[in-house]
């Protein structure tokens, strides 16, 4: 396999490299923005081209499959709709905020190490970057988010060392393809159990999961707009990416880590959607929302099959990219209603805003439904109808909270735009980058055939029966 | 009327090809029904109205919807009557490893509401002609509505009758959010609440029928066959149930009903009333009764029992309220009820009138609310004490008002009569206590019309309030474009004919809906008796009981 294949991780990573750079060097706003946008898109370009090509780097530490592709593609097209989204955001203004761009580049790498990974260090390694990457970001406007979000990253690092060092240790192997062997069907015992929470709790952390959602809720309530983003789409995509190669090779015990995870799914998909309804501020109806779909991801993840995997990745690609660009199209706003003049003074973000909302609900036509509807269909086929009963529970929930949201947001009369002296009403801004995002999510479910069967393809690859 | 109506039980007889019937070919008729009120939508959220071009929205949305309407009846007047298949079929792969296509397609009964949706939305946007506040929002999300109602009736795979049932929702919740005045907010949250429970309800009982056909295929076609077993039958039924039970609504899924129905302005009234809580009984006709014998057998006397409960609460709200609007909300739930009970009669009969009744309930729904909520905003009064003696200074809104009232109760020379017929001749030998209710139900609500004519109509004039002016031209139309259908298919519900031949391109709703129906009420038709075996003329000897001949004298 020629080693042509890491140039997208290349791509990735100089592209954090030069923007940590450029913001050293004070480029002005807009080429930063340029560069970043273009970085990301041809490494998701490159991805695409190269990562079709299927193997291992020689001493297979490094894997190209499938999985690999459409983890890798979703990340880095999370990470588009995030840089476009970020175009007016209030985050480029300050100089700090500036360094947001690159740390989501360095979010996206780590969920990339991931998709790779071949071994339970690797998968560690991908993960921790990504949180680190996601908590600078989000922590970089205020030393108080920093000291509350740092101690939390912390505790989910040493779980999941602990976790995925008891695994190691239990399967004698490291290698995910060894524990597949090393941890069979008969080996399932309460030790093993218990190790496996262990390391599903340092997962839960950065995925978002109640109870263990205070990263991902209230760190991203307090964060910069572009921080909120890495810690929420990126973050929890790369995550998810974690969980499912670590699930996959943990099938042969299912017995032992379904349970927890159905429980967690039902705990977050209610307690999502009864936050929905209660949230007054948009960026908690975001984060709530996305946890939500992240409930919805994690359901599909306790199937334990390949439907059931094929289902979740196929929403985790919607969720990404409306999840890590919401935050950067809500900006500063702070209550639903003050997005009425969001509506007033700039129409195509308010837009985007909503369609992205619309996608984090599961409404019809945006991308969240596709992949709910797919993993409910799996849920009913695999016999969890309670787990179902709370997603639609949370499903309905999330409609009645986001529908005064919207109503606040988008029909109640806003302030006309600010009128320049002389010169009539200031110019509505109708191009922005939230309408890309918002025809990315429309366009998930229009091409949702080939989508799907790579999302099919990707679980397969995972050695899922 | 009687002889039409016998006439229109099923009877699967060939006619010739109507006039007009492939005169114009379309190969994506319903693709232009669906998408183009979303895409036109999509236009007017985005556009900015340009200076000096007023009513560009309403403009936009009242041509789309009369072209939606047009298409609607350049189908339904070339649609093969008598054949049982469907018609205008589209199919393309979408997600095939789920067993999810695109496919959509009609029969005769998803034709005749495709009609109803045409006619209610054009009402709905004539009688929008005063809204001027946030236009473009408005006028957009109407098209949304329209364009998911006509969805859900042209879908033939599960997941886009999912797709298009949830779609729905949102821009009829926003349209009572936003211009339902203070209530507003309140109303469309318990809309959502309601109906997002409704939608829930469905995906459990497509998933069930997915799971129980094999997990290989969403389309209708194959989920309609009933093979799953008698349990998931009824666990399908009862999900479904709550489901036309938040949509059309019945009691006691109707919480939405009286604020949604009765704060929101006259065009969302209407198409709530018209079209939209149609489709509950379109899912049950067609989900339930089609397509899980076992299950309605065993829910039929549960949804009689609904029925019942729906048209006497209705009834009973409506006489204790002295609310006019609300009055008109709580009427229009006697068609629903009605419909229910067709649903729950199981009988070749009752199911034909159950669909002819979908048809003219609506359109009676959808005039009553209308004529009420404008009869309402004329006097600027909604209490009947305050709004009374009406009919002298309007005597349109009046005499409309009647009309929708009285087809509400299923009067002769009106649509609702031959299906309200149909369902109660063909439900008193299934469900007795359940028809006789209803029946209760219905002429309790002719003293609810008695007391609402004679108070707000023709009862003595309230000298305190201002005088009141007559419908405007626009409501005019709106409203008189519902009673002209009412009248026409009350009239002639099996078409026009001169010397035996269909003209003005009407074949009939009778003889549209007839073969559909008649097919999905095959399993509850009679078991026909055997025919007696001609046996050999017996033999004098052989038949000791037989008289001997006697001699002749």
């Amino acid at each position: 396999m020629s080693l042509l294949v890491l140039l997208p991780e290349l791509v990735v990573a100089a592209a954090a490299t030069g923007l940590f750079l450029a913001v050293r060097l004070r480029v002005p706003r807009p080429w930063l923005r340029l560069g970043a946008f273009l970085a990301a898109l041809a490494a998701l370009g490159l991805e695409l081209w190269l990562g079709a090509a299927v193997g291992d780097l020689p001493g297979s530490v490094w894997r190209q499959d499938r999985f690999a592709l459409f983890a890798k593609a979703a990340l880095l097209l999370a990470l588009v709709g995030l840089v476009a989204a970020a175009e007016d955001g209030v985050d480029l203004e300050e100089p700090w905020g500036r360094l947001g761009l690159p740390l989501a580049f360095v979010v996206v790498l780590g969920g990339m190490v991931a998709a790779s990974a071949t071994t339970l260090v690797a998968l560690w390694i991908g993960l921790q970057a990504a949180s680190l990457g996601a908590v600078a970001a989000a922590g970089l406007t205020t030393r108080d988010a920093r000291s509350r979000l740092l101690p939390v990253v912390g505790v989910a690092a040493g779980l999941t060392a602990v976790g995925f060092g008891g695994l190691g240790v239990m399967a004698r192997s490291v290698w995910l393809s060894g524990m597949q062997s090393g941890l069979p069907a008969t080996s399932a015992s309460l030790p093993l159990a218990v190790v496996v929470l262990i390391g599903l709790a340092g997962i839960a952390v950065p995925l978002g999961l109640v109870p263990f959602h205070r990263l991902t809720v209230e760190g991203s309530l307090g964060a910069a707009p572009v921080g909120a983003g890495c810690l929420g789409g990126l973050l929890v995509g790369g995550t998810v990416v974690v969980a499912s190669r670590l699930l996959a090779a943990l099938n042969a015990v299912a017995a032992t880590w379904t349970p927890w995870l159905a429980i967690l799914a039902v705990a977050t998909l209610v307690m999502a959607g009864l936050s929905v309804v209660a949230a007054r501020s948009p960026r908690a109806v975001v984060s709530w929302l996305g946890v939500g779909q992240a409930g919805w991801v994690v359901a599909g993840l306790a199937t334990h099959d390949l439907r059931g995997s094929a289902a979740a990745l196929f929403l985790l690609g919607g969720v990404a990219v409306a999840w890590a660009s919401a935050p950067a199209l809500v900006g500063t706003v702070e209550m639903s209603r003050d997005l009425a003049r969001l509506r007033s003074s700039q129409p195509g973000r308010a837009l985007g805003l909503g369609l992205v909302l619309l996608a984090l609900a599961g409404v019809p036509p945006l991308a969240g439904f596709y992949g709910e509807i797919a993993v409910a269909t799996e849920l009913i086929r695999s016999g969890m109808v309670w787990v179902l009963a709370a997603g639609l529970l949370g499903w309905v929930l999330s409609l009645v909270g986001l529908g005064g949201s919207l109503h606040a947001a988008y029909l109640q009369s806003g302030p006309r735009p600010a009128e320049r002296r002389g010169r009539g009403p200031a110019p509505r801004a109708w191009v922005h980058g939230g309408l890309l995002v918002g025809a990315l999510l429309l366009a998930y479910g229009l091409f949702a055939l080939p989508i799907h069967d790579l999302a099919v393809q990707g679980a397969t690859a995972l050695g899922l029966p | 009327m009687i002889g039409v109506l016998l006439q229109a039980t099923p009877s699967p007889s060939p006619t010739p090809t109507p006039l007009g019937a492939n005169v114009i070919g379309f190969s994506f008729l319903l693709s232009l029904m669906v998408w183009g009120p979303a895409v036109v939508a999509l236009i007017t959220a985005l556009v900015p109205e340009p200076r000096g071009v007023r009513r560009l929205p309403w403009g936009l949305a009242f041509w789309t919807t009369l072209g939606v309407l047009a298409l609607a009846m350049a189908g339904y007047s070339q649609f093969q009557s008598f054949t049982t298949g469907l018609q205008f079929e589209e199919r393309m792969p979408w997600m095939p490893r789920l067993g999810v296509s695109y496919h959509l397609g009609v029969d005769g009964i998803s034709m005749a509401l495709l009609v109803l949706n045409g006619l209610v939305f054009l009402c709905a946007i004539l009688a929008s002609w005063e809204v001027r506040e946030r236009g473009r929002q408005y006028f957009s999300l109407l098209l949304f509505a329209e364009a998911a109602a006509n969805g859900v009736l042209a879908a033939q795979d599960s997941f886009l009758l999912i797709f298009f049932w949830t779609a729905g929702i949102l821009p009829v919740a926003l349209l009572v959010a936003g211009w339902a005045g203070a209530r507003g907010p309140a109303a469309a949250a318990r809309l959502l609440a309601f109906w997002g429970t409704g939608a829930a309800t469905l995906l459990v009982a497509v998933l069930l029928l997915y799971d129980a056909a094999g997990a290989s295929s969403f389309d209708l076609g194959t989920l309609a066959k009933p093979a799953a077993s008698v349990t998931v039958q009824v666990l399908v039924g009862i999900a479904l149930t709550v489901t036309a039970a938040t949509r059309l609504p019945l009691v006691p899924a109707h919480g939405w009903i009286r604020d949604a129905a009765a704060e929101a302005p006259a065009g969302v009234a209407i198409l709530i009333a018209g079209a939209v809580s149609r489709l509950g009984g379109y899912l049950l006709v067609r989900l339930l009764a089609g397509a899980e014998p076992s299950g309605a057998r065993a829910l039929a006397p549960y949804l009689g029992a609904l029925a019942a409960l729906t048209a006497v609460y209705g009834v009973v709200a409506a006489l204790s309220t002295r609310d006019l609007r609300r009055l008109a909300a709580y009427l229009a739930l006697v068609p629903g009820a009605v419909t229910v009970l067709g649903v729950a009669g199981l009988t070749p009969l009752s199911l034909d009138g159950t669909v002819m009744l979908l048809f003219g309930g609506g359109l009676a729904a959808a005039l009553v609310v209308g004529a009420a909520i404008t009869l309402a905003e004329r006097a600027q009064a909604r209490e009947l004490g305050v709004a009374a003696g009406l009919a002298g200074r309007a005597p349109k809104l009046a005499w409309l008002l009647l009309t929708g009232c009285l087809a509400v109760l299923g009067m002769p020379f009106l649509a609702t009569f031959p299906g309200a017929v149909m369902v109660f001749l063909g439900s008193f030998r299934t469900q007795v206590w359940a028809a006789s209710l209803v029946a209760a139900g219905v002429v309790l609500g002719g003293m609810a019309v008695a007391r609402l004519m004679h108070r707000v109509a023709f009862g003595a004039p309230n000298p305190d309030a201002p005088p009141p002016g007559d419908s405007s031209l626009a409501e005019s139309w709106c409203l008189g474009v519902l009673v002209g259908a009412l009248l026409w298919v009350g009239l002639v519900p099996s078409g026009p004919k001169l010397f035996g031949n269909p003209i003005f391109l009407d074949q009939g709703l009778v003889n549209i809906v007839n073969s559909p129906t008649a097919d999905l009420a095959a399993p509850y038709a009679p078991p026909t008796p055997p025919s007696p075996k001609p046996s050999p003329s017996p033999s004098p000897s052989a038949s000791p009981a037989a008289p001997s001949p006697s001699p002749s004298p």
